[in-house]
């Protein structure tokens, strides 16, 4: 191939347009901090950092006019996102100049009185004395340490502290942790880093309600790889179907869209599985060299076991399961039929919220499709992603105090008994809180999270929060979590801070981008990795030992260097230079493009990323951990917890109840999803499902007018909340759109706008998680926990709805 | 001379709205606030509309993002009583905001309604504003302007230096956030650039074709097989 | 105060000039509330911009426009049905001619000043004549308004002489304002020809320009691409609903002034009968062409057509388009068709009903289209603010203002037509009437008159 340079820029952008483009930006990238505009009186700097609207971990080019933000655009070296950018990160700047933002710390007069501006060291010493009181009383392990979405060094910073103080509560309130393996990647094929779905390479996508053009790990990312599978040069147009109760932007977008009851997923994969079997389609040699579980077994002391070939061809007959599902057996069938004929083929179950009281088993069964297409460890499927070279940190220094801290239970009970497999259950803190089980909580930090608005149990935490004697919160805004606290030190927002990102869930390739601030900090905030430096400095001993760094960006180096002496990956730079380099590396070469450490720590903060773009070839039994080298079917991985499980607790302990009980016998350890009996419609005839829209931003938006004045397209609402409903439900309850309603479940009710919306299902009522006027969902949401997760269960609520 | 055109693929477009946020910050187009947004106030340049599935209502088809479609004829500039909209020789349909007497005669010929009016003064010099754009009063007409001041700089920048404007080298801010790269922006009377391409491509088709108002802003529509045209 | 004459011949015409009775002062005075409603609410537009009203996108115009439309439309009552008259030497047009023509002046002021209070910026209106731009229909209004408003009031201002002079000879008060007026006014022989000259020089003016003014006043619309705009026979359409919507406001001002005047003695059923025949004859004819209208749209069924078609007659239009059915059609026809007994009565129930439907027709011609976009952006709906309900109605009084004032001025019917019609016209039309007729015997001629 001759290959000239606008070439190499095609394939970069996928259109010379995208490439000269590229081009430009990337003279303004490689420009920044040099007069770029000379004749322009502002000094105009261009300054990469990093998108934290969502878990996305997009590349941004912050346009600043002396020290001014005047605009946000995409970095074209970014891999996440190659300069493009989604409607939220545009909500940044509004973001960055709220004029509601916090101006500095605040603290309260007496027992939560009135909030009164602090000087910072007050403040920090306020904070300290409480800490080192509750050591000395030995009471390190009351402070509890809550979390939101966010990854990288913060989350470290945010362990290690813990780890350091000595309390083994350090919460993260979230249902999607994308920098850890997901549950049914786990026990299916032991990996222990996350698995990345191959989007960009799929000509096939099944995707089971994961809001892959909205929300889920990257929207923009994945709206990429969507018009790649869409139109590119190289390939036939590829296909995507989309399984979920709405007709979501990603459903519209999709080939077809699967309308389905809520939570029945599994059992639709099975029945897929079904079909795939049943027509011989399935990647039989796959099947047979790499999975375990598949055909029926024989265990060691001469047991027959069921296979998941049998259990799937018994139980989950087309008719059975369209029944349960609500999808035509026609519908079934036609799936499985280009699942078997289309390759690569990729089937996604890892959205964020849970499918559902049969997560667990919902989320192993969607994944035994990837097994039957064989789509694990090839391009287009599932691929092991490498891991971030990142220089180790030295081990936390843990004095007694700590070491007797950190052996207290967890007060969620999480990696215990029932909770054996979630790593946090949130969802169980505000009862165990209020009952002081084990222990009364007496301090609380709350980091990029406001619970109070977004859990469901928020009424109960309200009152767990009252409890507490002392909340500390860092978030830059007044909301409904930060309100209730006793300390609020203000964090500086996204723009304004160093920061990293560490993106490991994307296939074929991991990423580590670098931020430092972009414009100067408008208030009197402080970064809040900076002030737990402080804090820890302040704490002394072990705990300023163990967090030695004097400020965030030196922790920041610190691990960077790593990346510098791997001799692997690169900072990333124009295309052609890339491409380069990795013919050159195919060929077992790798050059190193920096002098010096300085060299290469000042190009990452210049050109903001540095990605190891190699696809490793791993085989496929590099993927399979398990203790039989194969994708398990049968998970021997959940079989030998529960045995261990059964050996400590007895039968009737509380995490095989959690599972269901031993009675289901080998079905624990299979994918396999109860089929529900029929249930009449009662008193609460539909269901209620929330879902995250593509303009709503982590944090919800409140103060980005832009994305609160046009939130959707699908539905023409503005600045307020609203609830979608069947225009065939809505005339048999009298309704007409935008007329007040009432929702109501068991458990509240709201008012709320109703919009008619025809692409759903007709029973099922959809509330927007939206930053806008209106009341919350999570009023009508059952308090129902997923053992598995921690979480609420957050689609299983039954709501009736009534004129207002 | 050049002719500034789009082409708009909505095969690609998952009607996410990036052109449409990127278009307000880029433009300095304000959130009008909720009072006035319900009164359907909005100003979006970029907007992007549903399609409906045929004898299927309410049922969204596809997204169609609608900037101002730059008529090569366009029956706004006509309209105009005292030439505060026109045709400038390189296509571009532009306002002139301190000549503009709010008739709204434009707003009313504009088969697309891709023109929006300044109900109230809700734009106001603020933080984190592109300075390159002018903040608009009260009373009169805006709309999409293919982000002409763009188009400035980058010939200012090659003057600077010496050279010819590079193709591509002038691009919209909607073009360039769009995560799907569904909207293609260049020269048209070039005919080996991508927007021209795409424009001859078989999928290609203009908005109102039989209005004959030559729309500059062309789509493509759904369509199997390989290739981007 | 002058002395009045009594039993002077005319007396009734003179009265409302020399005397003002406490009926007037409170009329001005609500008249002046609702001046003062629509001054406040156009102060507080200018203020805060068209934000205040119920414009929005798409519906970009809405009451202004459509008061715009139907002002100007009025404003063919008076010149255009005066000229008309006059050429065709209608005797009995001598009491009605005066109040037409007012009625013209008045409203075209009122008219053009609905597109002043509908810009946007008010403050730079001169740009139109600084930068105009002879492209946009827009320029052709305000150049043909300008002629017919000049025209008109020359027109009107013409046929006044006479009056004026006999004004300066009979009043005590206010000399110096009609003697300049007067412009020298002698009623000699030669002034008289030279009068009746320009007044018909004038008569055959004001006709074209008049046709010009409502055709270019439906280019604005026609002009565009707009479905249900863009339409050929929209001229001729706006020019027949303008002459209709003229007379039935006439008859309005007229049994108005009848009444408060007291002028049974002039303006006699008769003259109402002719003017309901008319305006029966131009509800038939406007009838005809919105059926034209409709029936080729609906023919042609072009979606976007189709789509603004349909919300005027069952969407959200659906009681403006009946209403308008109704009030333009329905209820002239019935009270019209046979004016035996009770014509005033009849007459103005038809009038008025008139002058609500064809504000409503230009309202369902402005509003639909524009609620309804070509392209898929749902529609808007439009409801009118305070503002603009001030606007009408002081749009309204000051209209009446203007005319009332007029009428404490100059007499409301021409006195010196008047006499002429009793002096000569008897004459001149048994003159006319011999030489329309075939040649036959006196007794044929006596046989016809009885008949006719
Ligand atoms: N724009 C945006 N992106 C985000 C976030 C955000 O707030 N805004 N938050 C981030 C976070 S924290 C998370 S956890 C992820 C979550 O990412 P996703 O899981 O993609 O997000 P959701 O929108 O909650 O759910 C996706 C879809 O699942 C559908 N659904 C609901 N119940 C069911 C079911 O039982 N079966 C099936 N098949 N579908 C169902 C919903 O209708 C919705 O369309 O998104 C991340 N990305
Ligand atoms: N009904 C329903 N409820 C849900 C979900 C659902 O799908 N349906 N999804 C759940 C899921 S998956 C998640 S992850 C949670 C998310 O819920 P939360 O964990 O509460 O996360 P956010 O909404 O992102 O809230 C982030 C908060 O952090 C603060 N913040 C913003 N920026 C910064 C910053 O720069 N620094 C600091 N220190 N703080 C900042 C703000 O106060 C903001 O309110 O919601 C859950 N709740
Ligand atoms: S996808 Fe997420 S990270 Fe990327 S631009 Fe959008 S909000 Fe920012
Ligand atoms: S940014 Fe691109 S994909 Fe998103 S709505 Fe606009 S054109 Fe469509
Ligand atoms: S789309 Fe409308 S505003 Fe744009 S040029 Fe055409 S007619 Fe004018
Ligand atoms: S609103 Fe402004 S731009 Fe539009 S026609 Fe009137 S003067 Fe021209
Ligand atoms: S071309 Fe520029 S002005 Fe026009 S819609 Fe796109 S971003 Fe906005
Ligand atoms: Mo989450």
């Amino acid at each position: 191939m001759r290959v000239t340079r606008r070439g190499f820029l095609q394939v970069l952008g996928g259109t010379a347009t995208g490439a000269a483009l590229i081009k430009q930006r990337l003279v303004k990238a490689e420009d920044a901090g040099q007069d770029l505009n000379k004749w322009a009186t502002p000094e105009e700097v261009v300054v990469p950092s990093i998108c934290q609207q969502c878990p996305g971990g997009c590349g941004l080019l912050v346009r600043t006019l002396d020290g001014e933000v005047a605009g946000i655009s995409g970095n074209p070296l970014h891999p996440i996102n190659r300069g493009t950018l989604c409607p939220k990160a545009f909500g940044g700047l509004q973001l960055l100049y709220d004029s509601n933002r916090l101006k500095g710390p605040l603290a309260r007069d007496g027992e939560r009185g009135r909030f009164r501006p602090v000087e910072w060291d007050e403040a920090l010493s306020m904070v300290t004395a409480r800490l080192s009181d509750l050591r000395a009383k030995a009471l390190a392990h009351t402070v509890a340490i809550l979390g939101g979405q966010y990854r990288g060094y913060r989350d470290t910073l945010w362990k290690r502290f813990a780890q350091a103080y000595g309390t083994p509560n350090y919460i993260r309130v979230r249902c999607l942790p994308p920098e850890k393996p997901a549950l049914a990647h786990r026990l299916m094929q032991g990996v222990t880093t996350p698995l990345g779905y191959d989007l960009g390479e799929a000509q096939f996508i099944l995707s089971f309600g994961a809001g892959l053009l909205e929300a889920w790990l990257g929207p923009v990312h994945a709206s990429q790889a969507f018009a790649r599978l869409r139109r590119s040069e190289e390939r036939p147009r590829g296909r995507f179907v989309q399984v979920d109760p709405r007709r979501s932007p990603t459903a519209i977008k999709a080939d077809r869209w699967v309308p389905i009851v809520p939570g029945t997923d599994g059992i639709l994969a099975l029945g897929i599985a079904n079909a795939l079997i049943r027509e011989g389609l399935h990647d039989k040699e796959f099947v047979e060299e790499h999975t375990f579980g598949f055909e029926d077994w024989r265990d060691q002391r001469g047991e027959p076991h069921e296979g998941f070939k049998d259990l799937v061809l018994r139980e989950y007959g087309l008719l059975t399961v369209s029944a349960a599902t609500g999808v035509p057996v026609k519908t079934i069938l036609e799936i499985a039929r280009d699942l078997g004929t289309i390759k690569p083929a990729l089937i996604i179950g890892e959205r964020g919220p849970a499918y559902g009281p049969d997560d667990l088993h919902t989320r192993m069964a969607i994944h035994s499709l990837n097994a039957l297409v064989g789509s694990i460890g090839v391009r287009g499927g599932l691929l092991i992603q490498g891991d971030l070279p990142l220089a180790p940190l030295s081990p936390v220094k843990q004095d007694e105090g700590a070491q007797r801290g950190l052996g207290q239970a967890r007060i969620d009970g999480a990696g215990r008994g029932e909770y054996l497999l979630a790593s946090d259950a949130p969802q169980v803190l505000a009862e165990r809180i209020l009952s002081a089980n084990p222990y009364p909580i007496n301090a609380l930090f709350l980091f990029a999270t406001n619970p109070l608005a977004n859990h469901p149990t928020k009424a109960e935490l309200a009152r767990a929060f009252d409890r507490v004697p002392f909340i500390v919160s860092f978030s830059p805004f007044l909301d409904e979590s930060s309100s209730m606290a006793d300390l609020i030190l203000p964090d500086h927002t996204y723009l304004e801070r160093w920061q990293d990102d560490q993106v490991t869930h994307l296939a074929g390739f991991t990423c580590f981008s670098l931020a430092r601030p972009a414009a100067t900090p408008l208030h009197q905030t402080r970064n809040t990795a900076d002030v737990v430096l402080q804090l820890a400095k302040a704490l002394g001993g072990s705990i300023a030992q163990s967090l030695r760094w004097e400020k965030f960006d030196d922790l920041l180096r610190a691990g960077a260097r790593g990346l510098y002496e791997a001799r692997r990956g690169y900072v990333v730079s124009p295309y052609a230079e890339e491409s380069l380099r990795k013919i050159l590396e195919r060929q077992g070469y790798w050059i190193p493009e920096f002098k010096s450490f300085d060299d290469f720590w000042e190009a990452l903060g210049k050109r903001g990323a540095w990605w190891d773009p190699t696809v490793l070839p791993v085989s496929r039994e590099a993927l399979h951990t398990t203790p039989s080298r194969k994708f398990e079917f049968y998970s021997t991985g959940l079989k030998r917890l529960v045995d261990e499980a059964v050996k400590r607790e007895g039968k009737t302990g509380s995490f095989v109840r959690a599972l269901g009980g031993q009675d289901r016998g080998d079905l624990l350890f299979l994918p396999a999803v109860a089929v529900p009996s029929a249930q009449e419609p009662g008193e609460f005839p539909l269901r209620l499902n929330t879902y995250r829209l593509m303009s709503r931003p982590t944090g919800g938006g409140k103060n980005q007018p832009w994305l609160l004045e046009q939130p959707a397209v699908h539905v023409r609402m503005t600045w307020e909340r609203w609830v979608e409903i069947h225009p065939k439900t809505a005339a048999g309850l009298g309704v007409k759109d935008e007329e007040w309603v009432w929702v109501e479940s068991a458990k509240g009710r709201i008012r709320l706008r109703a919009k008619l919306y025809a692409g759903t299902r007709p029973d099922v009522v959809h509330i927007p998680l939206f930053g806008g006027e209106g009341p919350s969902a999570n009023d009508l949401i059952a308090n129902e926990v997923d053992p598995f997760r921690g979480f609420g269960l957050l689609n299983t609520t039954r709501v009736r709805i009534r004129k207002a | 001379m050049a002719l500034w055109g789009m082409v708009i693929d909505l095969d690609r477009c998952t009607g996410c709205q990036a052109c449409v946020m990127a278009c307000k910050a880029e433009n300095n187009v304000p959130a009008v606030g909720a009072g006035e947004a319900v009164r359907g106030r909005i100003i979006s340049w970029m907007q992007v509309l549903t399609e409906e599935e045929e004898g299927h209502p309410g049922e969204i088809k596809r997204f169609m993002p609608r900037p101002c479609l730059h008529c090569d004829d366009p029956p706004c500039t006509k309209v105009c009583p005292v030439y505060a909209t026109y045709r400038n020789p390189e296509g571009i349909v532009t306002q002139i905001y301190a000549r503009c007497i709010g008739c709204r005669f434009c707003m009313a010929a504009c088969p697309y309604n891709a023109k929006y009016f300044n109900w109230r003064r809700y734009q106001k010099e603020a933080p984190g504003q592109n300075p390159d754009v002018s903040v608009r009063p009260k009373g009169v007409v805006e709309k999409c302007t293919f982000c002409h001041h763009r188009l400035q700089k980058a010939r200012d920048r090659a003057r600077v230096e010496g050279r010819e404007l590079a193709p591509g080298e002038y691009i919209t801010a909607c073009a360039e956030a769009c995560p799907a790269r569904a909207i293609v922006f260049g020269d048209l009377s070039d005919p080996g650039s991508d927007v021209a391409r795409l424009a001859r491509s078989p999928r290609a088709f203009r908005l109102q074709e039989e209005l004959g108002t030559k729309p500059k802003v062309i789509y493509l529509t759904e369509g199997e097989g390989h290739g981007r045209a | 105060m002058a002395a009045r004459e009594p039993g002077g011949r005319d007396a009734a015409l003179f009265a409302p000039i020399e005397l003002t009775g406490r009926g007037f002062y409170g009329v001005v005075a609500i008249l002046f509330l609702f001046i003062l409603w629509g001054g406040v609410a156009y102060w507080v537009q200018f203020e805060e911009g068209l934000g205040v009203t119920g414009l929005h996108q798409p519906v970009s115009w809405g009451f202004y426009v459509t008061n715009f439309v139907f002002f100007i439309g009025i404003s063919h009552a008076g010149t255009l049905i005066s000229a008309i008259l006059r050429l065709s030497k209608a005797e009995w047009r001598r009491p009605v001619t005066r109040m037409a023509e007012v009625i013209t002046v008045m409203v075209l002021f009122i008219g053009a000043g609905q597109i002043l209070v509908d810009l946007g910026r008010p403050d730079r209106m001169m740009n139109i004549i600084r930068y105009g731009r002879y492209q946009s229909p827009l320029l052709w209004d305000a150049t043909s308004i300008s002629a017919y408003l000049t025209a008109s009031i020359v027109y009107l201002y013409l046929p006044m002489i006479p009056d004026i002079a006999i004004l300066r000879d009979r009043l005590q008060k206010r000399k110096l304002f009609y003697t300049v007026l007067a412009l020298g006014w002698t009623g000699s022989e030669r002034q008289q020809r030279v009068l009746n000259r320009a007044i018909a020089v004038m008569a055959i003016l004001v006709i074209p320009i008049a046709v010009s003014v409502h055709s270019v006043v439906s280019f604005v619309f026609s002009m565009t691409l707009q479905p249900m705009w863009h339409s050929t026979i929209f001229g001729p359409y706006f020019v027949v609903g303008a002459i209709f919507s003229g007379i039935a406001a006439l008859i309005v001002a007229m049994i108005i002034f009848r009444k408060a005047y007291g002028l049974q003695g002039y303006l006699k059923p008769i003259h109402f009968r002719y003017l309901g025949q008319l305006l029966l004859i131009m509800s038939l004819l406007w009838f005809y062409f919105t059926f034209a209208e409709y029936l080729t749209g609906y023919y042609g069924g072009t979606p976007e057509e189709m789509k603004v078609f349909w919300a005027k007659f069952t969407g959200p239009f659906w009681p403006f388009f009946w209403g308008m059915a109704l009030t333009n059609f329905v209820i002239p026809i019935l009270c019209l068709v046979r004016l035996g007994r009770h014509t005033i009565a009849k007459v103005l129930t038809a009038s008025l009903s008139v002058l609500v439907g064809m504000w409503l027709e230009r309202f369902i011609i402005v509003v639909p289209t524009l609620s309804n976009p070509r392209l898929p952006f749902g529609e808007g709906i439009y409801w009118p603010t305070w503002v603009e309900w001030g606007e009408l109605a002081g749009s309204f009084a000051l209209f009446a203002l203007f005319y009332l004032l007029f009428t404490k001025f100059f007499p409301v019917i021409s006195i010196w037509e008047i006499r002429e019609g009793r002096e000569v016209g008897l004459k001149e039309v048994e003159e006319r009437l011999l030489t329309y007729l075939p040649d036959g015997s006196e007794a044929e001629l006596a046989e016809t008159g009885r008949r006719w």
